[in-house]
């Protein structure tokens, strides 16, 4: 027969019944099943086919350690392979077997919510057995915050859902690992969602148990052989007596108690003690176990009518967590096994069975047979005693070989039952001691979980990582914005017109500057304060060029290099008083940016009285350019006197613009006349929607991140992190002009006339033009010397940075970085594309307004 | 994850902690008295013991000051975490004196 | 006429979801000043504490930088205070008052809302409570923390206010 539901005991509530599916039949199981509890019950005794020899496997254990069992969970929500003892039955749920190999549904699937919370605690105890009670306990009673965490729904050593006094208790809930400085990542699966918890403890005991360990013997994987304790389990938790007909197989079978079985209709049919000579020899039936072959101290056969094989071949501590955070392992020969050897970090600690606090056990891990072929070590990757032994014949010595040479603990439960037995039929075979070395690491998560889970609410489009947003954010999706990612930051790439696409609206927004006026959010570029006695003379050391003879009320471009003399980052620096700056930096770089100027700061030059701080954000910035901008500024209103000999270019006013406080730069990134409002950035909108109410009898235009990238390309301003990569010097980006070397040191300067960066043949910044006004060069293309692509390797002479439609010139160019570039000028090279070359001139970087005529209005 | 103890905000996780190398490179008086290969060095090339490592950390999400560590590269344990410029631990004393 | 945009302005509704709302135009001054100049004005010297209290507290945000916390409107008249009271002395003294969104949370469940996000040690029992203030994460967005009585106050730049607003949200539907 199968196993089968008891009338009465077990913890499950029989009061309300579950209806499940399986492998596409419906059954019924009671709240406080799991799901291999309600398959034994109704009798379903294969619950998948094994991943390699296709053989039926049934459940063996009642818990994590399950080698065998697997299924694929569909409803509620979708899990790909999980062990059927971890699965808690519940309504609906829909599930069929899988080999222990997941897959992904061909439909998008529901994952179950999950969220991450923090805890701190002082002691966390991991196990609830009497052990893990007791220390929880000791430790509230001392003040603690103490935190026990239980795997199964209720404690272990109590049989309760709550814990001692002053102590908070999560069952349900998995130590997936222990990581450094006591930070324990915990599982804990609720009905609803799953909460990850991250757990930092001053404090981690480790009460995790002990895995009771199997004994190979011929079709050892057939269904109906089970753990010894886990039938006990099944009896006493559940209510399901997975077999009527035992076989007590072990060197150590003390759990099953006769009692409970002859009140459940069982009996043991045959004892094999291997203590007094006896084993299981192997097992005959269809889908499981029918009848068992025993041999005897003599050799002696018999064979007994059975359903069940009980199998108790001693204990292994439950260490894999205590493993993977450097704990380390003695044998302990009365236990026949690996304990831990009081190593470790000094605030883990191991109690219970899992110190190896055990009732001792004889070695014994597989009934000997001529043929071993189906004595199977682990059932999940369909390895056998005989696949050991290859190995071992083979060459191999040390168990980490003998692992990926045979795969075994690689599965899911990553050798929780076949780990030490590999390690023992190694060490025999090799005529070395037991217990010479021990099973292989398993490494976290403990049991399997799903990147959602660990994810928590950090996925989406919005929470996978912070979406940032301008203060004029509103207005942009209000003016129908297309927006592009910036690092973090949501730009405005374009504002297109009805079914405007990308290209004409680009074009229309480049002529609206060039020829009226256009107004950019320029609010996420970054801004740092820089005050102090010191501060001209710390930005002399960290810019190429001379900050300290800067004006007050003036503006200086700027360029900063790393150490090793590339360029790292642009802006411009206005100087606000005798002893205050404002420093921009590039959108992507305002961290970094403050972090070098603090690092340098307090790690090398704490005697420079120089204080930074950020108020990227306390600014929006709205840059008005285009010949029209002057107008349209006087008519937003200001009290600023816009003309040229009043506000000159490179200089900053503050006045009031729109009715607010603002600051007013004339800088400009597009060539044309430009005056860029800061305003603080609750004033930004309005100031915003004041620049368009004005603006409209000029035919101002919004216009996003590509119109200017095309409107600076025109005038060859690089942009830091497109057209340089780390390795341009300002010499190859042709701004030699803005390093000043008479002036002291600065960041980069040594690095400048290391003989790599002054060798000939660098890579030098150049514009590029087709020679077919309309071919728009994919960026990142490489550009070669010859019509024809020769045989690899191709000599490259460089590649596209940028490339863009120029409305304004009315073909196509691109900016490029090519060695010897400027000797180049006005030589024709080859762009290499898909399907053949293109030829294209060599030519200085600035096609726009050479002369610098148009930054005045 | 790493319990980092900054030596103002107290401990830490380390996801608040950002990594700046090895400690006490000093940046050259004079960069450019110096040969190609005395530059290479000091912009290149660090040490990489087995062991206590002095080495400099900023508590970027939070009170964003630099300070130095001595971390065993071994066992990856912090030994001490202290402001710069102070020197409360002798290196000696823990060099070889650490669990492998 | 120029009425300034409170950046959360437009999720009032959510915010109110949460037990929350943001209190816009605060005052916010960031001085960056020696210790012996800090103890002169009272500020606080013990790491992540506040002297002061709702209307007006400084917050200790490094062993150099405190930031002043008061009133709208009250920014120009403290900045000009603390920077004549710190004449002669190396500081620096910054008006930043825009440069942070302020959510104030209620509710018995706000600090378990916040662990969702913040790393630190949120639990009364471990130390956090009224006076306290720490720079942290929420998530993946830079934040600064001040607990006041049976209040929690979120200091965010304004660019990552929404996303704050979202995480909340998001962990209070999971935790509902």
């Amino acid at each position: 027969m199968s196993g089968r539901r008891l009338d009465a005991g077990g913890r499950i509530d029989r009061s309300r019944p579950i209806r499940f599916t399986f492998d596409g039949r419906g059954y019924d199981g009671f709240e406080g099943d799991t799901l291999a509890s309600a398959l034994l019950a109704n009798g379903v005794d294969v619950v998948c086919r094994s991943p390699i020899l296709g053989r039926p496997r049934g459940v063996v254990s009642a818990g994590v350690e399950e080698p065998s069992a697997f299924v694929e969970v569909a409803e509620p929500w979708f899990e790909p392979v999980v062990a059927a003892p971890m699965v808690n039955l519940i309504d609906g749920l829909v599930a069929s077997g899988r080999p222990g190999v997941g897959r992904l549904p061909a439909q998008t699937h529901r994952t179950k919510p999950s969220v991450t919370r923090n805890r701190h605690v002082e002691t966390l105890v991991i196990g609830s057995g009497g052990k893990g009670l007791e220390v929880a306990r000791t430790a509230a009673a001392r003040g603690e915050r103490v935190l026990l965490v239980e795997r199964e729904p209720y404690l272990a050593g109590s049989g309760l859902g709550r814990g001692p006094e002053g102590v908070e208790v999560l069952v349900d809930a998995t130590a997936l690992g222990v990581y450094d400085d006591g930070y324990v990542v915990v599982l804990h699966r609720g009905p609803e969602h799953d909460t990850v918890w991250h757990i930092r403890a001053a404090r981690v005991v480790l009460a995790t148990g002990a895995f009771e360990r199997p004994i190979a013997f011929a079709d050892n994987d057939r269904p109906g052989v089970m753990l010894n304790a886990a039938v006990g389990r099944y009896i006493r938790d559940f209510g399901v007596l997975p077999g009527a007909r035992i076989v007590a197989f072990g060197a150590n079978v003390t759990v099953l108690e006769t009692h409970d079985l002859r009140r459940a209709g069982a009996e043991i049919v045959a004892t094999a003690d291997v203590r007094e000579g006896w084993a299981v020899a192997g097992t005959e039936g269809e889908t499981r176990v029918e009848a068992v072959h025993l041999v005897g101290p003599g050799g002696e056969r018999r064979t007994v009518e059975a359903d069940l094989v009980a199998v108790a071949g001693g204990w292994n501590p439950a260490l894999q967590l205590y493993r993977a955070i450097g704990g380390g392992l003695r044998y302990d020969d009365d236990l026949a096994t690996f304990v831990p050897d009081g190593s470790g970090p000094p605030w883990l600690e191991v109690v219970g069975a899992a110190a190896g606090d055990l009732p001792p056990s004889v070695a014994y891990w597989y009934t000997p047979a001529e043929d071993l072929s189906r004595h199977f070590v682990d059932l999940q990757r369909d390895q056998t005693v005989a696949d050991v032994l290859a190995a071992v014949d083979g060459g191999l010595r040390s168990v980490e070989h003998v692992k990926r040479a045979t795969y075994i603990g690689t599965a899911i439960d990553q050798g929780r039952t076949s780990g030490t037995m590999t390690a023992e039929i190694v060490n025999v075979a090799l005529g070395w001691e037991l217990g010479a070395q021990g099973p292989t690491n398993a490494r976290p998560p403990f049991v399997p979980v799903s990147f959602a889970a660990l994810a928590g609410l950090d996925r989406g489009p919005e929470l996978l990582d912070p979406v940032r947003r301008s203060p004029m954010h509103a207005a942009h999706v209000e003016r129908g914005a297309v927006f592009e990612d910036v690092g973090q930051w949501k730009r405005p790439r374009y504002f297109p017109h009805g079914d405007e696409d990308m290209q004409a609206a680009v074009a229309r927004e480049c002529l609206a500057v060039r020829d009226g006026a256009g107004v950019l959010d320029a609010s996420t570029l970054g801004k740092i304060e820089v005050v102090g006695p010191d501060a001209p003379a710390f930005l002399d050391r960290m810019y190429t060029n001379r900050m300290s003879n800067l004006a007050v009320g003036s503006i200086r471009y700027g360029l900063m290099l790393g150490l090793d003399g590339m360029v790292f980052d642009d802006g411009v620096a206005m100087r606000l008083a005798e002893d205050r700056y404002l420093v921009t930096t590039t959108t992507g770089g305002a961290a970094a940016v403050l972090d070098r100027f603090e690092e340098w700061l307090q790690t090398e030059w704490p005697e420079l009285r120089v204080y930074c701080t950020s108020v990227t954000e306390q600014w929006a910035v709205i840059a008005v350019g285009g010949p029209k901008a002057r107008a349209v500024l006087a008519d937003v209103g200001t009290d600023l006197d816009l003309l040229n000999d009043a506000f000159p270019f490179m200089t900053f006013r503050d006045g009031v613009v729109a009715g607010v406080a603002a600051r007013v730069c004339r800088v400009s990134f597009t060539g044309e006349l430009s005056y860029e409002i800061h305003v603080p950035s609750w004033d930004g909108p309005h100031v915003w929607e004041a620049v368009f109410a004005a603006g409209e009898m000029f035919g101002v235009e919004p216009y996003g991140t590509e119109a200017m990238h095309v409107l600076r390309a025109e005038k060859g301003f690089v942009i830091v992190g497109q057209d340089t990569d780390g390795t341009a010097t300002p010499d190859d980006l042709g701004m030699g002009w803005i390093v000043n070397p008479s002036k002291g040191d600065f960041l980069g300067k040594r690095s400048l006339v290391r003989p790599d960066s002054v060798r000939s043949g660098r890579k030098q910044l150049v514009g590029i033009v087709p020679h077919d006004p309309d071919l728009l060069l994919p960026e990142g293309t490489q550009l070669i010397r010859s019509s024809t692509i020769g045989a690899p390797p191709v000599p490259m002479l460089g590649h596209v940075t940028s490339s863009y439609r120029s409305a304004a010139l009315g073909w196509t160019f691109a900016l490029a970085m090519v060695e010897g570039g400027r000797e180049l000028r006005g030589r024709t090279i080859h762009a290499a594309l898909a399907g053949g070359t293109a030829p294209v001139d060599v030519t200085d970087p600035v096609f726009y307004d050479a002369e610098g005529a148009r930054r005045d209005g | 994850m790493l319990l980092i103890r900054c030596p103002w905000c107290g401990a830490r996780d380390e996801i608040e902690f950002r990594y700046g190398g090895q400690a006490q490179v000093a940046y050259p008086a004079d960069p450019e008295a110096l040969s190609d290969e005395e530059w290479a060095d000091y912009l290149f090339m660090r040490d990489n013991p087995k062991g206590p490592f002095r080495e400099r950390w900023v508590h970027a999400a939070g009170c964003r000051r630099w300070f130095q560590a001595l971390r065993d590269t071994s066992t990856h344990r912090l030994i001490a975490t202290y402001p710069i410029g102070e020197e409360p631990i002798s290196l000696a004393r823990f060099r070889g004196t650490e669990r492998a | 006429m120029a009425e300034p945009t409170a950046p959360l302005a437009h999720r009032a509704t959510d915010l109110v979801r949460l037990h929350a709302a943001e209190v816009p135009f605060l005052s916010q001054i960031d001085v960056r000043c020696g210790t012996d100049a800090a103890a002169r004005l009272g500020f606080p010297l013990e790491p992540n504490t506040v002297a002061g209290d709702m209307v007006r507290g400084v917050l200790w945000l490094g062993p150099d930088e405190w930031l002043v916390v008061g009133l709208p409107g009250t920014g120009p008249g403290v900045l000009a205070q603390l920077q004549a009271a710190l004449t002669g002395s190396h500081a620096s003294v910054v008006d930043t008052s825009a440069n942070r969104a302020v959510i104030h949370l209620t509710g018995s469940l706000r600090l378990d809302l916040l662990a969702t996000g913040c790393p630190i040690d949120l639990d009364p029992r471990g130390g956090w409570g009224p006076g306290r203030c720490a720079q942290t994460l929420f998530g993946r967005a830079p934040v600064l923390v001040q607990e006041l009585v049976n209040a929690t106050r979120i200091f965010v730049r304004p660019s990552f206010a929404e996303y704050v607003v979202d995480r909340l949200l998001a962990a209070a539907k999971v935790r509902s």
